[in-house]
């Protein structure tokens, strides 16, 4: 097909959509081309001939204004409905989605999944620092335990809400592939939420390339390295998530824990990570540097 | 510069108030030479624009590779003979901003609501014509100052042309964000004073000034398509004024309407509590309608042209007109599906999924019922009826994919995608700019006295219309790929690797394309000097413009100006000696083809066709 496969269970309602849509379209560029040519063809200019007067007809204008309005009418009412279910989504409290946090700025991504709890901290733009890239406030107790991330990694088959949010200008968080796009807006958070379907091996296969990966690239101009923002997408089983879940480093360094005036666990077995993570900040861009090759 | 080509080379001055140079040429107030000088502005930034395009497609084409006349041309921006990304988005910016407004709004409307509304309402001239001149000369400071940008430092704005803050509000952001956005906004603040103070003079002209028996329902599609094109110019064009001011006061003075929770690096800005969307409403209540204020003069010209050319009444005059009326209502509240993915609430994205999808149904009508007129016509492939047809085909490849767009739900795959640069660069810009070259070619008669090369004007034609669907069909399958536009290279991302020969493919057409202009603007400006003389009425047509000598006199007519009897479309009235009657002729002498609808319940009249017809043509009682 013209697009690639949709990986997403709303991408494959948009998908449907598209192909309706496509086919009503083509059908209607085919049949007026033809009609446009044959005409220009047919009745071209011979003096012998005098053109036929035919200012109007009601009853064909009617048709032709009442046709495309009804067409028009099924495909507004699909896209309405389909619309309504990508963007309404009705919270289940038992089967609560994974929350990932997006951040955009000139020219990154940088991700936060929630800690055990479940659900990403608070931030705050005014406590950006060098350290705090993110300027996560640390006071909010759901912050402590969010784990800082170099690629976004999602179990399959589980429904993945993700809190979008810009630091400077514009982005656009866009991946083709689940047919997602949403702008980042520095000020404004913004939601999207998505069951992906194929994990990224189920997909190099369908694809028979190897190389592929997911991509998720910004589509809103946002400056120099525009063209160039991106990052990888894996799409895993539940266990390997879990796996790489539990390799992902906090976002609360020692340095941080002084900065917020948080107690520096000396017993807490965790330590052990936290001095690894002080530098883990930093990989993040470089991994991010490497992947462009 | 518009003054040097304008030269009436066999004017007829009847003298009656002395004229230099500077009042006739430069500081004229005569609708005629208004629109002409609007025309040759056009052209001059259309080229300009053409080449801007061609440059950064050399850049798309080829991201590897130097090309050292590059730099000597630009200088530092193509440093090594490779443009920077930083120009490239320029380039990108000022292309869109030029065609959008310079070329498609005031090249088009400025010239052919100037021209052909005295000329087909019989009026001497504008209602303003001192506004006139003005709203010109306004235009000619705005492109002006637009072009200086790229002499400055920084370069000129690079946000793209719909200048998003706060991209385009912190100049730290980008460096095209510095000088070259100011000049950018100052620049738009004069060219919205001169298409108001033009949409002004065209709305009170044709509302007051229209000669004797020419009501509403008697005027050409094409004045109609100005009329409903300024007024929704009028509507719309303050309020991008507002949106400008407001963010000319966030760059300026530290305000913080569109800004808000930003921190570049580690420096945290100062602004807070305003919203990147607020500017993207304001902008898009202007843009949106922009776009039909773009196209239905297009239309309005095609129309008339087809008619002409196909020696055949418009097909459903009325619906034609109530479809434009439509439009213009239904255009003011469309805006929102430029931000169906911005973040804007999804229910405001739905309800405008259905007004804009409700938008295409008086586009469907206005399409069948051109292809309508063509049925069983008598067509002349003048070069003006050439480029008409193709201005329908661009309209109907693009406007399909309207409805695509136009669909939230298929919106968030596409948007800001190539498949839109395909979908608004057929169907605003190929279709736009074919209706104004059929407009060109068309009126050119009547604004030189003379013809243009017809074999130069098919040269041109068929390599522009090829061209131009090579250019753009090829760009909806990277859009449905998932190939984000404005970007800068596609050598990034493994999976559009796979673009780069159809990227090739697009640019040597283009280029192309752009060749073929040459043919045009070479018939163009030898024509004026050197064209063919044209006769009174070239294209044999109906309508008021052509009883106005060949000479162009001040005030359009010698004597008196003429009085309207019927509607513009009498073409092969069944009956008449000709296959065409004037709008000036009066119905007692065409008595052999006049039908009862004529005379629009008027009894007297009837009782006398009803007479005539007893002694002439008995059959024709019967219906």
């Amino acid at each position: 097909m013209i697009l690639p496969e949709a990986a997403s269970e709303h991408g494959k309602k948009i998908d449907q959509m598209f192909e309706i849509t496509l086919i009503l379209t083509s059908i209607v560029f085919i049949a007026t081309h033809i009609v446009l040519f044959i005409f220009t063809y047919i009745y071209r200019y011979n003096k012998a001939r005098k053109a036929y007067y035919y200012p109007h007809n009601n009853m064909i204008e009617r048709i032709w204004t009442i046709v495309p309005a009804l067409v028009l009418t099924v495909l507004v009412l699909m896209g309405f409905l389909t619309w309504r279910s990508i963007f309404h989504k009705v919270e289940d409290p038992n089967n609560k989605p994974l929350s990932v946090e997006v951040t955009s700025s000139q020219f990154q991504w940088d991700i936060r999944y929630p800690g055990k709890d479940g659900i990403v901290g608070k931030k705050n733009y005014k406590l950006v620092t060098s350290t705090n890239n993110l300027g996560i406030d640390f006071s909010d107790r759901n912050s402590q335990d969010d784990l800082v991330a170099d690629e976004i990694v999602l179990p399959v088959n589980k429904a993945v809400r993700f809190t979008l949010g810009s630091k400077d200008v514009i982005h656009s968080f866009y991946m083709p592939h689940f047919r997602i796009q949403l702008n980042t807006v520095p000020g404004m958070p913004t939601y999207f939420e998505f069951t992906p379907t194929i994990t990224t091996d189920e997909m190099k296969a369908k694809t028979g390339d190897p190389n592929f990966h997911y991509v998720l690239l910004c589509s809103k101009i946002c400056g120099t390295n525009h063209f160039n923002m991106q990052k990888v997408v894996r799409i895993v089983s539940e266990k390997e998530y879990e796996e790489w879940l539990t390799n992902q480093k906090p976002y609360l360094t020692d340095d941080l824990r002084k900065a917020f005036n948080l107690p520096v666990p000396v017993t807490e077995p965790a330590k052990a990570a936290d001095t690894t993570a002080t530098a883990s900040v930093k990989p993040s861009i470089e991994n991010q540097l490497a992947l462009k090759k | 510069m518009s003054t040097i080509s304008t030269h009436d080379t066999h004017h007829d001055d009847h003298g009656h108030h002395h004229e230099t140079f500077l009042t006739k040429y430069v500081f004229s107030q005569d609708h005629k030479m208004i629109a002409k000088q609007f025309l040759i502005t056009g052209i001059i930034m259309a080229v300009i624009a053409m080449i801007l395009s061609i440059l950064f497609r050399i850049q798309l084409a080829w991201p590897d590779q130097n090309f050292p006349l590059l730099e000597q041309l630009l200088g530092k921006w193509a440093e090594g003979g490779r443009i920077k990304p930083d120009f490239y988005l320029a380039l990108v910016t000022i292309h869109g901003t030029i065609m959008v407004f310079f070329v498609l709004t005031a090249g088009l409307s400025g010239t052919f609501s100037n021209l052909l509304i005295p000329l087909q309402v019989g009026a001497r001239d504008m209602a303003s014509p001192f506004l006139n001149m003005l709203s010109y000369w306004f235009f000619f400071a705005a492109c002006v100052i637009m072009m200086s940008s790229f002499f400055i430092q920084t370069g000129p704005a690079s946000a793209g042309w719909t200048v998003y803050p706060p991209l385009s509000a912190v100049p730290k952001a980008i460096p095209g964000s510095g000088l070259g956005m100011t000049l950018w906004l100052i620049s738009m603040i004069l060219f919205v004073a001169s298409s108001l103070m033009g949409g002004i003079n065209y709305v009170s002209t044709i509302l007051n000034m229209r000669t004797k028996g020419m009501d509403f329902w008697k005027m050409p599609l094409t004045i109609w398509a100005f009329f409903l094109t300024a007024v929704l110019g009028i509507l719309s064009f303050p309020v991008l004024v507002a949106g400008v001011v407001l963010l000319i006061f966030d760059r300026s003075v530290g305000t913080s309407f569109y800004l808000s929770d930003m921190v570049f690096g580690t420096q945290i800005m100062p602004n807070e509590g305003g919203s990147p969307i607020l500017w993207q409403h304001l902008f898009w209540f202007l843009g949106h309608p922009e776009v039909y204020i773009v196209i239905m003069p297009a239309m309005g010209l095609s129309s008339e042209i087809i008619a002409v050319n196909s020696r055949k009444p418009i097909f459903g005059y009325h619906a034609m007109v109530y479809s434009l009326i439509g439009i213009t209502v239904l255009s003011l509240i469309v805006w929102g599906h430029h931000m169906f993915v911005t973040g804007m609430n999804p229910f405001l994205g739905g309800v405008f999924m259905i007004t804009t999808l409700i938008i295409a149904v008086p586009s469907a009508v206005k399409t069948f019922n051109w292809l309508a007129t063509l049925w069983k016509g008598n067509i002349r492939f003048t070069p003006g009826m050439l480029f008409a047809i193709g201005m329908v085909s661009f309209f109907i490849s693009g406007g399909l994919t309207g409805i695509w767009l136009g669909n939230a739900t298929l919106d968030i795959n596409l948007h800001d995608t190539y498949f839109v640069v395909a979908h608004f660069h057929l169907v605003m810009g190929s279709a736009a700019i074919f209706g104004m070259l059929a407009g060109v070619y068309h009126w050119f008669p009547k604004m030189f006295g003379r013809l243009m090369d017809s074999k130069l004007a098919y040269l041109h034609f068929w390599v522009t219309f090829v061209c131009t669907y090579l250019v753009f069909f090829p760009l909806h399958f990277l859009g449905l790929d998932g190939v984000p536009r404005r970007y800068y290279a596609f050598t990034e991302f493994e999976f559009m690797h796979k673009w780069m020969t159809v990227n090739k493919l697009v640019t040597w057409s283009a280029i192309v394309a752009g060749l073929a202009q040459v043919a045009f603007l070479f018939n163009f400006f030898y024509s004026i000097f050197r064209g063919k003389r044209a006769p009174q009425n070239p294209w044999e047509s109906n309508t008021l413009e052509w009883t106005t000598p060949v000479e162009r006199i001040h005030g359009n007519w010698p004597g008196e100006i003429p009085t309207v009897h019927r509607w513009p479309y009498d073409y092969s009235k069944p009956g008449a000696e000709s296959d065409f009657i004037p709008q000036t002729v009066p119905f007692s002498e065409t008595m052999s083809s006049n039908l009862f609808h004529d005379f629009e319940g008027n009894a007297e009249a009837e009782q006398i066709q009803r007479e005539w017809n007893a002694k002439n043509d008995p059959s024709k009682n019967n219906e």
